[in-house]
């Protein structure tokens, strides 16, 4: 670079403008990446979280020998008795129920998913959640009566319903 | 440190850093960070390696855990090698049959194979036979068929009736715990029979 016999210290014009352009670009590029990222963070964290939640319901449920049951709402689970009248069964309990905002859900799982006092899951069904920003679906299958939960990825459209014939598994997960 | 930036500039140039150095700069912090996050990545993935086998072993506890209590409630028990014949309540769509016991309850059937879905891996295997109840003893009514493990080796589910008295189970998980990365997992017990 050829500096002005002028100048005094620091960069040229053309040079600063250089350099504000490549940080511009490689800002872009990561802010792009990154929010996509971010977007598929919330995805994953949301499902952990709600296979945490279930399998924190199943260890109550046996630690105390009593029959409970859950809910699931857009925002995680929840109380039973909220969304099925007539409810008999207890809430199950649960430590860090609410998902982060983001994090759109739909699910297939009955009205109440319920819980023997042996911790064997009696309901099951198929749950796909997505974000804004990402074209991740994330679909968990919970499996009677150990509930077992496998993470994959559904097929479907994101308006489908769910299903876990269009869930394939991820391997890593 | 100014004086000796100085010294090294050629004469006449003006203070501050040229647009080389600076991008060069640039270029070794965020290599200098790319390779730290890699670093903490790795180790993150260590630890998801672990806790996913720690949860597929407990997975496959509770599976022979049902095992066991099925077996206790046993009035009749065949295994696959034996003479008596196998009738399960469920299509078992070409699975082998491993395990088949008749109880109060209804007949209950283990069996291992192909998986009925696409979100479960590899060999899988299930239990076909009475849902259960709140109280989690088996009820009355249609026999459901279920996956209770899977992403087990193709001949990885084994059940020996053995003398005296006593099911030998055997079961070997394949996980994959990273791209091209398989660990193996096995799991024995030895179930006591039912008292005739």
């Amino acid at each position: 670079m050829r500096r002005s016999d002028r100048g005094s210290g620091g960069m040229t014009l053309p040079e600063l403008l250089l350099a504000v352009v490549v940080v511009g670009l490689m800002v872009a590029v990561g802010v792009g990446g990154g929010s996509r990222s971010l977007a598929r963070q919330r995805v994953e964290a949301a499902a952990r979280q709600l296979a945490v939640g279930l399998e924190q319901a199943r260890s109550s449920a046996e630690a105390s020998g009593r029959p409970c049951a859950l809910a699931l709402a857009t925002n995680g689970w929840g109380d039973p008795g909220a969304a099925e009248a007539g409810s008999q069964l207890p809430s199950c309990q649960l430590s860090e129920a609410t998902l982060r905002q983001g994090v759109q859900l739909r699910h297939n799982l009955p009205g109440e998913l319920r819980i023997s006092s042996t911790g064997l899951v009696l309901d099951g069904g198929t749950i796909v959640l997505a974000a804004a920003g990402t074209d991740l679906q994330r679909c968990l299958v919970v499996s009677l009566p150990l509930g077992v939960v496998r993470f994959g990825q559904s097929k479907a459209g994101s308006a489908a319903a769910p299903r876990s014939a269009d869930c394939v598994v991820d391997p890593l997960l | 440190m100014t004086a000796i930036l100085h010294a090294r500039r050629r004469p006449g140039a003006a203070a501050g850093f040229s647009l080389v150095e600076l991008l060069l700069a640039f270029g070794l912090g965020f290599s200098l960070v790319g390779l730290l996050l890699q670093a903490v990545m790795a180790e993150g993935q260590n630890g998801q390696r672990l806790a996913r086998v720690l949860r597929e072993r407990q997975l496959a506890d509770r599976a022979l855990a049902l095992l066991r209590s099925d077996l206790q409630r046993a009035t009749l028990v065949a295994s696959s090698a034996g003479s008596v014949g196998e009738a399960a309540a469920c299509s078992l769509a070409g699975r082998a049959v491993l395990l088949h016991l008749e109880t109060p309850a209804g007949p209950i059937t283990y069996s291992a194979g192909r998986a009925p879905e696409p979100i479960w891996r590899g060999t899988v295997l299930m239990r076909c036979g009475p849902a259960f109840g709140l109280d989690g003893t088996p009820s009355s009514g249609k026999a459901l068929n279920r996956v209770l493990l899977d992403g087990l080796a193709a001949d990885g589910a084994q059940v020996l009736l053995q003398a005296p008295g006593a099911l030998r189970v055997e079961l070997h998980q394949v996980l994959p715990v990273a791209a091209h990365r398989l660990q193996s997992v096995r799991h024995r017990r030895l179930l006591p029979m039912p008292m005739p």
